[in-house]
Parts: structure tokens; C-alpha cells; sequence
């Protein structure tokens, strides 16, 4: 069983490793000496084989109905420590509870289950509790305790499973549109307003429209960190795993797949209607779009998760460890919403008051 | 009724006379002049008395011509009327002539106020000559002129004091004079635009503690070419022509709820005028 998890230990010391994304490296938690991820793989090739190959026999017990893999649950040792670590079904990456040594499960994330890219992180845990901090500010109707009293209950960083859809959009919209000009000829105004038919038809390319695979990730908040720089998309390597959570995806392409569907529909009609230009006024009468899908490719994307509790509710945000965009939802201080709505309303209307008394 | 008649053609007739033979005589009238024989002498007397002693006292004379009719003596209107007796007979203070002739025609119930001189301007302004109207034109539909003329002569010298202490009778009046103008209907609009406003803001705020939401676009997924446009088809279908008039723009009547109106007279005089 404990062949099915490996971590990454330093060469040099045997200290744990850790992806390190201002490096851009794998550096030693004791000594700090640093490593590419080339160099860290081909010293790992033979055990991360070794242990994807335990973790497929493991399955072809679990398929078989033998015990050790229950409820979704499964135990692994930690290679360092030799504590049993429960993890998740489709946990490919953790740190030990026991000795917090990173540690990697090869196998979640071999053969079929191999994803095509990883965007590794390029923000710190630093940055992200900075940038939750700054997006606090400004918000007028955020609570004031709530910024001096909530903390930060848990932050991780997780490689979270995404689809990226590639796929074609074919398009056809027909709208009813209006031209009008008016010409003033003494005390009489004669306008007159041309009616056409439009016709417009077209394909739309997508490349790469993201979906999270992951059920447990709410996708909002993952629509909602958009976009990443894909000139950054690495090939898949365990080896920028370390230090962070990941997940094998549990929701497959085709159940993922309409919600990228959906997208490139509203964005090819969006586009066609755009076409449609010169008119005073457009209405679309009928919209025709079939979108048709290439194969997806798998990718990790980082993530930070960072959760806190307020007033016996769970705030939960989101930041894109690439781009470092955060978003979530805050409270609504209703009182302050109140304040504001009396106090813009009386002091608007003294204000209009003013200026159509002096007009 | 024929001895009143009688009486009222022969003042007339005077002065008729006087306006055309000895217009620039500097004869002299009264301060209250009944040629239509609706006073009688002592009545007329007392609004005499009381006629000089306010126009000495604000050294700005106050007037009353009372004829059966006007055009038995001048071309013209009412207005025409009060500015030939008042220049004719050399009226007002002053090197300015400063005064104020109330002109009555018994026939057609018509009244003008006629205002000169750079105190008489200022003391009788639009709105005070329509308040001094306002004050006797109810006495004068009742036929009684007594109490009508004295609430002229009172109401002169209310105008008057006032202008000498620095506060002409005076308001602005729309159609005159645009400027600052109070509108609880403004304060209506004000408060229906501001809620919207102050609804929208609030409504932006809160937008902005919401910032998990799910993408319905992807336009960020579309790379460069990655749109062909096969079909590009405007079809003309028919072309409808409608003409309107325009509405003309109306100025409010000059005047408004006194029934009266004002107008600048030929010699530097102001005048209300209107039926009693």
C-alpha cells in the first residue's frame, strides 16, 4: 500500500520539496537548494512509475470488491513518517497531517487519468491573504466587524481539475431592423423609416473554454476567476504537485460539457449580432446555433481556497494562483445599506432641487 | 340718469377741449377728477384731500380721471387715454414727473393704472399695480366707488412707503422675467430621480460584495479569425413616411390670474389695465 504514495525529498539533505511558484522550482524546506522540475522527474520516473502501478492494482482490487478502499475513502502510508493518511477517492496530492510532508499519489493522476497540462502557481499563500485583505477595502457595505473580527479559518492551495473544450459554433440569426431620418420642412416633421430583413450566418471557433471537473468546486467561484494566461500551460508534471492539493477530476467530459456548450452559444449569437450595424434599432426574431465539440483536454489549474467564518457563516473565496484574481462573496450590512439609500436619497434630491430651482 | 349724462357730456366735452386746444398749457386737474358724475362733491372732495396729502407726502403724485368714455377723447385704448391726461396736464412730481393716474371709463368698465417717473416705476411695479387693482376692482363691481377709490388711494400709499423704504411691492413674474422660481412638483421629480439613483448606487454596492458568478460568455475563448461570417444578408422590406406638426411653443399670458395686462407706455410709463 505505501508504494501507491511518493514525495519528493532533496537530494542533497532528504528534506521534503516543495513547488515554489515565484521559482519556478522545487526548493528544500532545510537546506533551500532548488531543482527544476526536468531534474526532480527523471530522479523520480522509476518510483512515480512504481507507485501508478501500485495504485492500479489497488484499483483492480477495489473493482473486484476487495476491502481497504471503502465509502470513498482511501488510506495511504506517509512515506516519511509511516502515518496512515485517509484521503479523499480522488486525491492525487495532500500534505501528512502528522509531519505536514508533502506527498503525491501517482496513480490518480496516470495513464487515462493523466492530464494533458498543469498551469503551475505562481502566487504564494502570502499573496493570497494580501489580496483577500486588499479586496476587503472599498466595500462600503461590508460590516465593519466583519473585516476586524473574521479570520482566515483555512487556505489552500489546490490544482483544481478543469475541461477545456475546444468546439465550433454554427450560427444563424435573423433579425428585424429599423432606419430612420427625419427632415424638418417648416412647421412640419416628416420621418421616414426603412424596414429590413437580416440574415446573418457564420462558425465560430473556441479554443479552450475552461470547466471544472471537480463536483466539490463551486462553479461559480471557479467561472468567476477567469481567465488564465494559457502561454503558461505546461505539460502534466507530478513534480509541480508539491506542497499543494490536487484532485483527479470526478466529473467527466461529457458532464461538463454544457456548460461550455452554453457559453459558445451565447458568444457566437453575441458575435453575429454584432455584424449587424448601422441600423437605429435591431431585434432579433430567431436564433439558430449548434455547437460542435472537439475533444477536451485535461488540465490543473491552481487555486487558492481560502475560507473564514463570520457571525456563524462560512465565507468562502477563491483566487487564481496564476493571475492572483480573487473573488467570493462578503455580507451585506443592511444598515449601512439603509444609511446609504436615505442618505444618497435626501441629499441627491436637495441637489436636484438646486439646480431645477436655478435653471 | 339723463341729468348724469348730460353733466358727463359737457366734462367732457371740457375736457376735450383742454386736451386738444391747451395740451401744452401746463393746466392743472385735481388729484381726483370725476367727468362721469359717479361722486358726489363732498365724496369727490374727501378723496381729493386724501389724494394730495399721500401724494405730498411721497412727493409722487396720485391720480383719478373718471370719464363715461375714453374714445370720446383720444384714439386708441384706456391706455392712450391715462397717458394724454397725464402728460397733457403736466402731472407728477418732480423733474421726473413721478406719479400714478387711475383712469376709469364708466361705459365699458374699463380701468387703466398709468405708473411714470423713476419713483413712480419703481414704487408701482407690474406686480403692485395689480394688487392696487386687486384692491378695488371688487368695491367697483359693486358699485361702490367711494370704497373702491379709497382702497386705490390707501393702496398707492402702501406702494409708496414701501418704495421708500428701499422694498418695492414686488414678485417675479413668469412670464416676465425668468430666473429662480420654487416648484414643489420640481422637489416631486427631484426626490422620484434621486431614489432611482440612490436605489442604483446601493444596488452597485452590493454588487460589489457578490463577485462569484458564474460565466455565461466566452468570448475570451474565441482566437484571432476565429469568426467567418458566411452569410451577410439585409433585405429592405418597406419604407413607411409619417409627418407631424410641430407643436408651437406657447409663452404664458402676460398677466396670469389678474385679468389684467401690462404694457410699457410711449413716454416712459408703465400701465395694468384691465374690466372692473
Amino acid at each position: 500500500m505505501a508504494d501507491q504514495i511518493s514525495n519528493y525529498q532533496c537530494p542533497a539533505c532528504t528534506g521534503p520539496l516543495r513547488y515554489d511558484g515565484k521559482l519556478g522550482k522545487l526548493q528544500c524546506d532545510y537546506c533551500g537548494t532548488s531543482f527544476t522540475v526536468q531534474e526532480i522527474e527523471a530522479l523520480y520516473k522509476e518510483k512515480d512509475e512504481k507507485a501508478a502501478a501500485a495504485s492500479a492494482q489497488a484499483r483492480e482490487k477495489e473493482d473486484d470488491g476487495a476491502a481497504g478502499w471503502t465509502q470513498g475513502l482511501r488510506a495511504y502510508n506517509c512515506p516519511s513518517c509511516g502515518a496512515e493518511l485517509i484521503c479523499d477517492a480522488n486525491t492525487a496530492a495532500t500534505s501528512c497531517p502528522y509531519c505536514g510532508n508533502p506527498s503525491i499519489i501517482p496513480g490518480q493522476l496516470s495513464e487515462m487519468l493523466k492530464p494533458d497540462y498543469v498551469i503551475p502557481f505562481r502566487l504564494s499563500k502570502e499573496d493570497a491573504i494580501a489580496a483577500l485583505k486588499n479586496y476587503y477595502r472599498g466595500k462600503v457595505l461590508l460590516p465593519k466587524p466583519f473585516t476586524r473580527e473574521n479570520h482566515i479559518e483555512e487556505i489552500q492551495g489546490v490544482y483544481v481539475p478543469f475541461w477545456l473544450y475546444d468546439g465550433t459554433a454554427d450560427a444563424e440569426m435573423g433579425f428585424q431592423a429599423t432606419r430612420s431620418m427625419s427632415v424638418t420642412t417648416g412647421n412640419t416633421i416628416t420621418t421616414t423609416t426603412e424596414y429590413y430583413n437580416v440574415h446573418r450566418a457564420g462558425t465560430v471557433h473556441f479554443e479552450k473554454i475552461p470547466v471544472d471537473a471537480s463536483s466539490k468546486m463551486p462553479d461559480a467561484h471557479m467561472d468567476a476567476i477567469e481567465p488564465y494566461d494559457y502561454s503558461e500551460l505546461k505539460p502534466f508534471s507530478t513534480a509541480y504537485l508539491p506542497g499543494f492539493l490536487a484532485d483527479k477530476y470526478d466529473l467527466g467530459p461529457d458532464a461538463c460539457s454544457e456548460r461550455a456548450e452554453t457559453r459558445a452559444e451565447n458568444t457566437a449569437a453575441d458575435l453575429m449580432a454584432q455584424t449587424v450595424a448601422g441600423y437605429d434599432t435591431v431585434v432579433p426574431t430567431n436564433r439558430r446555433v449548434s455547437v460542435r465539440r472537439g475533444k477536451p483536454r485535461y488540465a490543473l489549474l491552481p487555486v487558492w481556497m481560502l475560507s473564514t467564518r463570520w457571525a456563524g457563516e462560512n465565507y468562502l473565496f477563491a483566487m487564481n494562483g496564476q493571475t492572483g484574481k480573487l473573488v467570493g462573496d462578503l455580507p451585506v450590512s443592511n444598515g449601512r445599506a439603509a444609511a446609504w439609500f436615505c442618505g444618497l436619497t435626501c441629499g441627491l434630491t436637495a441637489l436636484f432641487s438646486a439646480i431645477l430651482y436655478l435653471l | 340718469m339723463k341729468k348724469r349724462l348730460l353733466c358727463s357730456l359737457m366734462l367732457a366735452l371740457a375736457l376735450l377741449l383742454s386736451l386738444g386746444v391747451c395740451a401744452h398749457a401746463e393746466a392743472r386737474i385735481d388729484y381726483v377728477n370725476d367727468y362721469a358724475g359717479i361722486l358726489s362733491d363732498s365724496e369727490r372732495q374727501t378723496l381729493n384731500d386724501k389724494a394730495r396729502e399721500i401724494s405730498d407726502q411721497y412727493n409722487c403724485g396720485v391720480y383719478v380721471v373718471i370719464v363715461w368714455d375714453y374714445g370720446s377723447y383720444v384714439r386708441g385704448n384706456i391706455e392712450n387715454f391715462t397717458e394724454e391726461v397725464f402728460h397733457s396736464y403736466g402731472l407728477g412730481y418732480g423733474a421726473s414727473e413721478n406719479g400714478v393716474l387711475l383712469g376709469l371709463s364708466m361705459d365699458d368698465r374699463d380701468y387703466d393704472i398709468y405708473a411714470h417717473g423713476d419713483f413712480g416705476n419703481a414704487a408701482f411695479t407690474d406686480y403692485g399695480k395689480r394688487q392696487v387693482a386687486d384692491s378695488f376692482r371688487y368695491s367697483f363691481q359693486q358699485n361702490d366707488w367711494v370704497s373702491g377709490l379709497q382702497a386705490y388711494l390707501e393702496n398707492c400709499g402702501n406702494m409708496m412707503r414701501s418704495a421708500r423704504n428701499g422694498e418695492p411691492v414686488d414678485i417675479w413674474i413668469p412670464d416676465q422675467a425668468p430666473g429662480p422660481r420654487f416648484d414643489p412638483m420640481n422637489i416631486l421629480i427631484s426626490f422620484a430621480v434621486a431614489l432611482l439613483v440612490a436605489g442604483s448606487s446601493v444596488s452597485g454596492f452590493k454588487k460589489q460584495l457578490k463577485t462569484a458568478v458564474a460565466q455565461t460568455r466566452a468570448s475570451g475563448y474565441v482566437p484571432q479569425g476565429g469568426v467567418e461570417l458566411r452569410v451577410k444578408n439585409d433585405q429592405f422590406v418597406n419604407r413607411t413616411v409619417t409627418t407631424r406638426a410641430i407643436p408651437r411653443q406657447t409663452s404664458p399670458r402676460s398677466g396670469g390670474h389678474y385679468g389684467g395686462t401690462t404694457t410699457s407706455g410711449s413716454h416712459g410709463g408703465s400701465h395694468s389695465s384691465g374690466k372692473f
